[in-house]
């Protein structure tokens, strides 16, 4: 299962705390997630993704393994 | 200088400093920049610019203007679609709000700053279109300027835009307001940290609007054919960027634009917006001519967008082992006339060097009657930098420690969850402070009226999306095509990267930067992706050439081309192939080409994954004049994990150009309004950023932990060596003079002031 964590706005809708959440790919996770709280749908498709520490601003085919860390953040602009 | 954490790795091209391919056109002024394109019968557009920073457009009329002989063409708001909803378009780098852009560009209801566009024209000469401008009837309905955080907070602000409700609220506010979002970042528990502390730093730190300085204005040339297609010739950091904007502000198919980047005169993260293009197409589809556009200095700084000024408001606690307990950070940022403040990004890096059990940071987006906030290098980081390394500084101080200790002690590394949820892989902040403090800056003595400060820095580094593609010539050269604008030597590092896949001289590879229509589509060059993403598109590209290449080796040989192997620029058979003859090089092979299956080519295109963090760490040394509050950098050192350097020369020189614009902006740079919100320094001369005289030569030492995501262990450098700076400046003013300034600029009257009221 991967350890799901939200920061910021998401973190009010799904909790401060992680989530445990089987899922094979991010899309997969995503769509769990938008059904569990679906006036959050738009927002987790805009958020950029910490896997495992690493940033993905776009990564649905991303493949989650059993111990992956999850971590949606904000997308993230430069200069 | 060059420090590898990591066990070296050997390259023949990677790593070295090679003439640069664009040196010679930019020394001699051949380079073609954006205001350098022509076309015959070519028209000169104007844009006329609100006169007041707030107020309501109750009409505009162009018929005098376009009366007005040599006059082709004259628009307002009422030649552009009215995107009134909210909706994200595809600005490169993150989802933006298209009414904005559309809005911001061409003023509607409203001007919302000194310098909005309320119309433009096009005109047989610059001369005939000022002309024209003065004969543009606007009437407008002045409304109260909103001017900086707090009259924009009043319970009874004027607001700027009557369908902004603040987000990032538990609940839907029932009225609109000016604060357009609110962010929040927390984990621990942060009055048990506080409890902790042996010492308590809380303090306000404020950070000016300041400008991405770059020297080469805005400009465009547009042209429209009879088929409804337009060309555009900018400088810009994303041409596909450009056409996607474009197309969506004019709602035309994107399909219909190409566009060609110019040389850039920098950007800083300042040529990631359009302000020009749509008006330029406008006015070329209108007159039928094409239509050159270009921005005075004036106009850069009235109306682009510089980066937002910032209030932190910071508590910081810490024991007196020298582990912090605690911290709590409020940042506010003027967005400029509409959302989008670099907001987010301050919050999820303020704490980034740092280790933490408990902290709370909030973040408001605010907006004001001011230019429309644009990124600028590292967007936001800077300013909660400044705060963070700050505090960190007088806690330091104040608990008689070392400054490089106090930040080792509390230092994030591999395994450290960020403040923004992300666990770190293998990062390189340790490596950057232990760097220093082995530097001989750090441990040479200081003379009278002279301090020394330091400060560290994180910038995220991000990957994207990214293009690339090869051609063999016939003899064995290479060209290189890329669509990312060379800001800082993206030509020269595809051009190594290239050398070292293929195996072949760095002079045998001709780099170049394509138009939408000639490559695949990268986003901008910004966000300190270009070498890593951009890189790995090109990587992926030799390995396809090389794959051809040992199968044409392998034909010729008649063997399988698993038995062929690519090294050193040759093909050769491995051993045991029974094959007596000698390589191929990739000359033979291209001159082979046509009777070996046709040219050589091939490309990549990719979205770039594990961008490895930057950080890095900076000592500066001041000498502080008592009678004139006069501040000169007498020595600098900025240390930085590059992962590994491309082109050493280059990274040297971001790290060096970073530094500058963050001493600039801790020293002097500043927009300076009147009550009217009209920007009263609008000009180099009296918006004061740093010349070569009034620095010493800022020496660099590349750390190289590399990030494993790289087949070369590239990590971004554009952006973190403007974090540190504002912090390390202000604390060798205040080891120099035992004086605390926490409101940038520290500039010599406010310098002088504080000295003189101790």
């Amino acid at each position: 299962m991967a350890r799901v964590r939200f920061t910021g706005e998401l973190a009010q809708k799904f909790g401060e705390g992680e989530l445990f959440i089987s899922a094979e790919t991010i899309g997969d996770l995503i769509n769990q997630l938008s059904q569990q709280q679906p006036d959050t749908a738009a927002q987790l498709e805009q958020m950029a993704i910490a896997i495992n520490g690493e940033i993905y601003q776009h990564g649905l085919l991303e493949k989650l393994g059993e111990e992956t860390d999850v971590c949606f953040i904000p997308p993230i602009s430069a200069g | 200088m060059s420090q590898n954490a990591d066990k070296p790795q050997s390259y023949q091209w990677i790593g070295s400093s090679p003439i640069r391919p664009d040196g010679i056109d930019k020394v001699t002024g051949r380079a073609n920049f954006g205001a350098d394109h022509n076309l015959p019968g070519m028209l000169h557009g104007k844009i006329l610019r609100s006169p007041i920073a707030h107020g309501i457009i109750k009409s505009i009329d162009l018929s005098a203007a376009l009366a007005l002989p040599g006059v082709f063409a004259a628009i307002c708001r009422d030649d552009f679609p009215d995107h009134t909803t909210v909706s994200g378009v595809s600005a490169g780098e993150a989802p933006a709000d298209l009414a904005d852009i559309a809005y911001n560009i061409m003023a509607r209801d409203k001007v919302l700053y000194h310098g909005h566009a309320v119309a433009a024209v096009a005109a047989s000469s610059a001369e005939i279109a000022a002309a024209a401008l003065k004969l543009v009837v606007v009437e407008y309905e002045e409304l109260t300027p909103v001017l900086n955080l707090d009259a924009a907070s009043a319970s009874d602000a004027p607001i700027l835009h009557s369908n902004q409700f603040t987000q990032g609220l538990p609940e839907k506010p029932s009225s609109p307001s000016n604060i357009a979002s609110v962010l929040n970042f927390k984990r621990g528990d942060i009055e048990k940290g506080f409890a902790e502390a042996d010492v308590i730093i809380e303090q306000q730190y404020t950070t000016p609007t300041a400008h991405q300085g770059y020297i080469e204005p805005h400009a465009v040339t547009a042209s429209c054919n009879e088929d409804g297609r337009a060309n555009v010739w900018c400088c810009t950091q994303g041409p596909f960027v450009v056409r996607s904007l474009t197309a969506s502000v004019l709602d035309w198919d994107v399909g219909r634009i190409k566009v060609t980047p110019s040389e850039i005169g920098g950007g800083f993260g300042g040529k990631t917006v359009v302000y020009l293009e749509p008006l330029a197409v406008k006015l070329a589809e209108k007159s039928s001519r094409p239509v050159k556009m270009v921005m005075s200095r004036e106009e850069v700084f009235r109306a682009t967008g510089p980066t937002s000024a910032s209030r932190s408001h910071v508590k910081l606690g810490a024991d007196k082992n020298g582990k912090i307990t605690a911290v709590e950070i409020k940042i506010e940022c003027e967005a400029g006339a509409f959302k989008g403040a670099p907001v987010g990004p301050a919050c999820m890096t303020a704490l980034a060097c740092y280790d933490l059990e408990n902290f709370a940071i909030s973040g408001y987006d605010i907006v004001v009657n001011k230019p429309k906030a644009a990124a600028y290098r590292a967007p936001g980081a800077p300013l909660s930098a400044f705060a963070i390394e700050s505090a960190v500084d007088e806690a330091a101080k104040k608990l008689q420690l070392d400054p490089v200790d106090f930040r080792l002690n509390n230092a994030a590394k591999k395994g450290t969850v960020a403040p923004y949820g992300a666990k770190f892989p293998v990062i390189g902040l340790v490596e950057t402070l232990e760097a220093a403090k082995a530097h001989p800056h750090y441990s040479a003595p200081l003379g009278p009226n002279q301090g020394r400060g330091i400060a560290s820095g994180f910038w995220f580094n991000v990957g994207m999306q990214s293009s690339a593609a090869i051609n063999i010539n016939e003899n064995g050269t290479a060209t290189v095509i890329t669509a990312n604008p060379d800001i800082g030597g993206s030509r020269a590092s595809m051009a190594l990267m290239a050398a070292e896949a293929l195996g072949i001289p760095y002079d045998k590879i001709n780099a170049i930067v394509a138009d939408t229509e000639s490559s695949g589509y990268s986003d901008v060059t910004g966000g300190s992706r270009t070498t890593f993403a951009t890189g790995k598109a090109v990587i992926q590209t030799a390995e396809k050439i090389i794959d051809e290449l040992r199968t044409r080796a392998a034909a010729l040989w008649k063997i399988e081309t698993e038995q062929v192997e690519w090294k050193d620029g040759k093909a050769h058979p491995i051993a045991g192939a029974n094959v007596d003859k000698p390589p191929f090089s990739l000359e033979d092979l291209s001159r082979s080409a046509a009777k070996t299956g046709g040219p050589i080519s091939a490309r990549a295109s990719l979205t770039a994954q594990g961008a490895g963090a930057g950080f890095g760490t900076h000592i500066c040394d001041v000498e502080v004049d008592p009678e004139t509050g006069k501040t000169q950098i007498i020595r600098y050192t900025a240390i930085q994990d590059a992962g590994k350097a491309i082109h050493r020369a280059y990274v040297e020189g971001q790290l060096q150009g970073g530094a500058t614009q963050g001493i600039g902006w801790a020293l002097n740079e500043e927009y300076v309004f009147d009550d009217r919100g009209v920007m009263q320094n609008p000009g180099f001369l009296d918006y004061r950023m740093p010349v070569a005289l009034d620095l010493p030569m800022i020496d660099t030492v590349i750390v190289e932990v590399p990030n494993p995501s790289h087949p070369y262990g590239v990590r971004g450098v554009g952006e973190t060596p403007i974090v540190p700076p504002l912090g390390a400046v202000a604390n060798a003013i205040d080891s120099a003079t035992n004086t605390r300034i926490r409101d940038l600029p520290i500039s010599p009257p406010k310098l002088l002031k504080a000295l003189t009221s101790v």
